[in-house]
């Protein structure tokens, strides 16, 4: 049927709505001009009402009572109507908590700026969820992978919720490197030098990790002594240009 | 197959000294890694060292210490024939003298 002429601005063409309802319906012609006066009454802080558009449009499984209510120009308003609304259509509840948490997965994957090792062995956009750390985050953050291979292989994955702390302690892995060894059937000798040179390696690099901590640790304790130190050390380009002068 | 393999111990260190960086004296390096290259060596085979010294003891015992971990056990031998009889018996050889 075609009803509701409106009355717009004084440049503004009058416009027409047209709707189709079957009768029984509950979309009935009272919201309607519930719905057109609220718009008059708000004037500019609305969506223009020829942007709408015909109803006809909107698929048929979907609610246009609760599509109409929602003002898209206060978002906190538009909050609190979309809980209104749920009640109307709590089948979008549903689509909407996977998204949620996905997303939320997603940010705490991003928050180190870097994809770390343990994120390639999951598929993408899933988010497994782990139990118990063994390693602190920010150790794992600040020491470049490569020198940390043997705490990497067995540390814990990083994205995980909050509410699984505590309850179940998480344990590498057997062929983490962090456990005990247990051999292979037919390992060659080949193999097992070679994962001995793997360890050494990794043994080295902490090791002159520790090296450089010890450094650090010897400039916090005194600032001043490396700077005298390196002052006091003999000055070879010196005495090379002067070698009668005492340096 | 016998425990001690001095030319893969050799080429170990070559190739941890060739990358190593920073502060730490490659002797330094060098010491740290013959302690744990002994300890695996003790691991795989249990052994005790005879070391001829002649009358000078201290210096080679403290080399076949610091070749062979400081935790080894060594016996020390004024004449050669007195570490040559259980040196046969024994799984590793260890022959220090004064031409080291």
């Amino acid at each position: 049927m075609g009803i509701a002429e409106r009355h717009g601005d004084e440049n503004e063409t009058t416009w027409t709505y047209d709707f189709d309802t079957a009768p029984g319906e509950r979309f009935g012609i009272a919201h309607v001009l519930q719905d057109v006066a609220a718009q008059n009454r708000f004037g500019p802080e609305r969506a223009d009402a020829r942007k709408i558009g015909v109803i006809q449009d909107i698929g048929s499984d979907v609610d246009a009572l609760a599509l109409a209510r929602v003002q898209m120009d206060q978002l906190h308003a538009a909050r609190f109507q979309g809980h209104e609304q749920m009640l109307f259509g709590p089948g979008l509840l549903h689509l909407a908590e996977p998204s949620c948490a996905a997303a939320d997965v997603q940010k705490r994957r991003q928050l180190f700026g870097r994809p770390l090792p343990q994120q390639s062995f999951q598929p993408g956009c899933l988010g497994f969820e782990h139990n118990g750390p063994t390693f602190c985050r920010r150790r794992l953050r600040q020491s470049p992978p490569a020198r940390n291979a043997l705490i990497l292989r067995g540390s814990a994955p990083i994205n995980r919720g909050a509410r699984y702390v505590g309850q179940r302690r998480w344990r590498p892995p057997r062929d983490a490197g962090v456990g005990p060894f247990m051999p292979k059937q037919n390992e060659t000798l080949e193999g097992l030098r070679r994962e001995i040179d793997e360890i050494d390696a990794a043994l080295h690099d902490l090791l002159i990790r520790r090296a450089e901590v010890s450094h650090a640790i010897a400039k916090v304790k005194q600032p001043g002594a490396l700077q005298a130190k390196a002052r006091s050390c003999l000055r070879c380009g010196r005495r090379a240009k002067r070698p009668f002068c005492a340096v | 197959m016998p425990a001690l393999r001095p030319a893969r111990e050799a080429a170990i260190l070559r190739r941890l000294i060739a990358r190593h960086r920073g502060d730490l004296p490659p002797r330094v390096l060098a010491r740290i890694w013959r302690e744990i290259i002994a300890a695996s060596l003790r691991v795989q085979s249990k052994f005790q060292l005879h070391v001829y010294a002649g009358e000078s003891q201290t210096a080679f015992v403290d080399l076949a210490h610091a070749h062979f971990g400081s935790l080894t056990p060594i016996r020390s031998h004024t004449r050669p024939r007195w570490w040559f009889m259980p040196a046969r018996k024994s799984p590793i050889l260890w022959a220090s003298s004064r031409s080291l």
